[in-house]
């Protein structure tokens, strides 16, 4: 029978593991998103990370919220790492065949009805004035945020932010 | 500029082992800056300050005891006070960085204000202006580097409606909570902003700005002077004294006769003229923009709306706006409009904002940046 000591290290490397694999299937599914694959990205989105999130959260036994934050804080980073790559990408391509490189960009889709909360994220919303505004209005709430709720405030500057240094 | 001296007052502060936290909440202003501190373990405010945003570097071979202490680098009042010997720095023009030496010196010296011990982390959570791009958060980033451990940039209309309301009233039947349904009109140096609070965060919809502001009407009060006496000798600083003491719309009190000095002798000018008709462009801007917004705003909202329009900002402190405008809305047909006037508190309700969210911020929230 294994130790107690064993059993955590188990559990940690089974937990990396699993984390490993997220972060792989999450940078897979922006990808895709980004080639205008979105059959492709939604069928990670909505059915194989779910289930490997699950394990992870039952794997890690940490605290539900700080297992949601830190899930949150993988969604941007990655999100946020595809999307650098993507912008170096199409400005090296505008260099080398500029006539091409906007006709490679492709639009980001709306978030489908079944994707889970946590991945509404990763798909754009839809144009709107609102939308368009943000990039340069840097203090426009992305959504309606109650005066009283300053940790969503604080959370929505930050992604605001994120998205703005991206554009810049 | 004395660069030496710049140099010196920017040593890096030693690595220390934090065992308290000191709260800041900080509006990082064009003309002035509003300093709020408190430790995370007490409500009460210890430090309360308000300095005007400027350096004043010791122009070279200044004698020894004209300034005090024989100090290199000045800050606010005690830099404007000896404006004569001093080279004045405005570490930033419309809400923005616009010196970072100069940002950096300041910032240090609003650290030297908090009168911490040795082992304090202090976490600051700085108001950015509404359109501040990324490269304007970054130059307040470096601007603060050294200055503070952890920060947190925050948008001011949104610190600004977290610091007017009192939670502590919410329950009272005779407290009128003023971000429920409030058109806020904030007239700073480089821009005035017009937001309507609806009991959330402003959305898009929900504001409109313009950049004739403070700055604005000292340039154009300015040209103006210039234009009706060419030999007067008046930098726009001036100007700006002129306006801050005698500003008004409509009609003045009195004719506004001042000092200025034409070839080295002291005459008087009267500028009436000139600066009512600087102030008068503000209070048509704001008029024009408070109507775009009514429009925005739900008709039924609107007569509750109507009566809770606030003045905010340096420019609201303009003699006779808060009238001005209530009288020109009612003869555009608005019913029963209200608009009163803040006045220069607002910089303290960005800065009380600031320190409302440095309260409940998450630890995952705050930035940590190099001491």
């Amino acid at each position: 029978m294994p130790s107690p000591a064993q059993n955590t290290e188990e559990t940690t490397a089974e937990a990396d593991r699993l984390w490993r694999l997220i972060a792989g299937h999450l940078r897979e599914a922006c990808i895709l998103r980004r080639q205008g694959r979105h059959h492709a990205a939604a069928e990670i989105l909505e059915r194989e990370l779910p289930p490997l999130i699950r394990q992870w959260s039952t794997e890690c036994a940490l605290p539900t919220a700080e297992a949601k934050a830190r899930l949150n804080q993988l969604f941007t980073d990655e999100q946020a790492r595809v999307e650098s790559h993507w912008i170096i990408a199409r400005f090296l391509a505008a260099n080398n065949d500029p006539g091409n490189a906007a006709d490679r960009l492709v639009a980001f889709p709306t978030a489908p009805a079944a994707t889970p909360s946590g991945m509404q994220s990763l798909f754009a919303a839809p144009p709107s004035q609102a939308t368009s505004a943000a990039m340069f209005f840097p203090a426009i709430a992305p959504r309606r945020i109650p005066i009283a709720d300053v940790v969503d405030m604080i959370d929505a500057t930050q992604e605001i932010a994120r998205t703005a240094a991206l554009h810049h | 500029m004395n660069s030496s001296s710049k140099s010196a007052a920017l040593e890096e502060t030693p690595v220390q082992t934090a065992t308290d936290t000191l709260l800041v909440g900080l509006d990082f202003g064009t003309n002035t800056s509003a300093l709020l501190a408190s430790s995370s373990k007490s409500n009460d405010i210890s430090i309360r300050e308000l300095i005007p945003s400027i350096v004043g570097y010791a122009k070279d071979g200044i004698l020894d005891g004209v300034l005090p202490g024989n100090a290199t680098v000045l800050f606010g009042n005690e830099a404007l006070k000896r404006k004569l010997y001093v080279n004045l720095v405005r570490p930033l023009k419309g809400g923005t960085i616009a010196d970072l030496d100069s940002a950096r010196h300041f910032a240090r010296h609003l650290r030297s204000r908090l009168s911490i011990s040795p082992n304090t982390e202090i976490r600051a959570v700085i108001g950015v202006p509404a359109k501040a791009d990324p490269s304007a958060r970054e130059a307040l980033r470096q601007a603060v580097t050294g200055v503070f451990d952890k920060v947190l940039f925050i948008p001011e209309p949104f610190l600004a409606a977290l610091g007017l309301r009192d939670e502590s009233r919410l329950g009272d039947a005779g407290y009128a909570d003023p971000v429920r349904n409030s058109l806020f009109i904030d007239i700073g140096g480089g821009s005035t902003d017009l937001c309507l609070m609806r009991g959330y965060y402003p959305q898009a919809e929900d504001q409109v700005s313009t950049t004739f502001a403070g700055d604005a009407i000292d340039q154009m009060v300015h040209n103006a002077i210039l234009q009706t006496y060419p030999d007067c000798q008046i930098s726009l600083h001036k100007v700006c004294e002129i306006k801050e003491r005698h500003s008004f719309v409509m009609s003045p009190e009195t004719q506004v006769v001042v000092d200025l000095v034409v070839a080295g002798r002291t005459r008087q000018f009267d500028v009436t003229e000139q600066l009512g008709a600087g102030c008068d462009a503000l209070l048509k801007h704001i008029l024009d923009l408070s109507r775009t917004l009514i429009a925005r705003a739900d008709p039924d909202a609107v007569p509750e709306l109507l009566q809770n329009i606030v003045l905010t900002g340096g420019g609201s402190l303009v003699r006779g706006l808060g009238v001005a405008l209530q009288t020109l809305l009612i003869e555009d047909g608005y019913e029963n409009p209200k608009v009163s006037v803040i006045g220069p508190n607002y910089k303290e309700q960005v800065a009380r904002g600031a320190l409302k969210a440095a309260r409940q911020a998450k630890e995952r929230q705050w930035q940590t940046i190099l001491r």
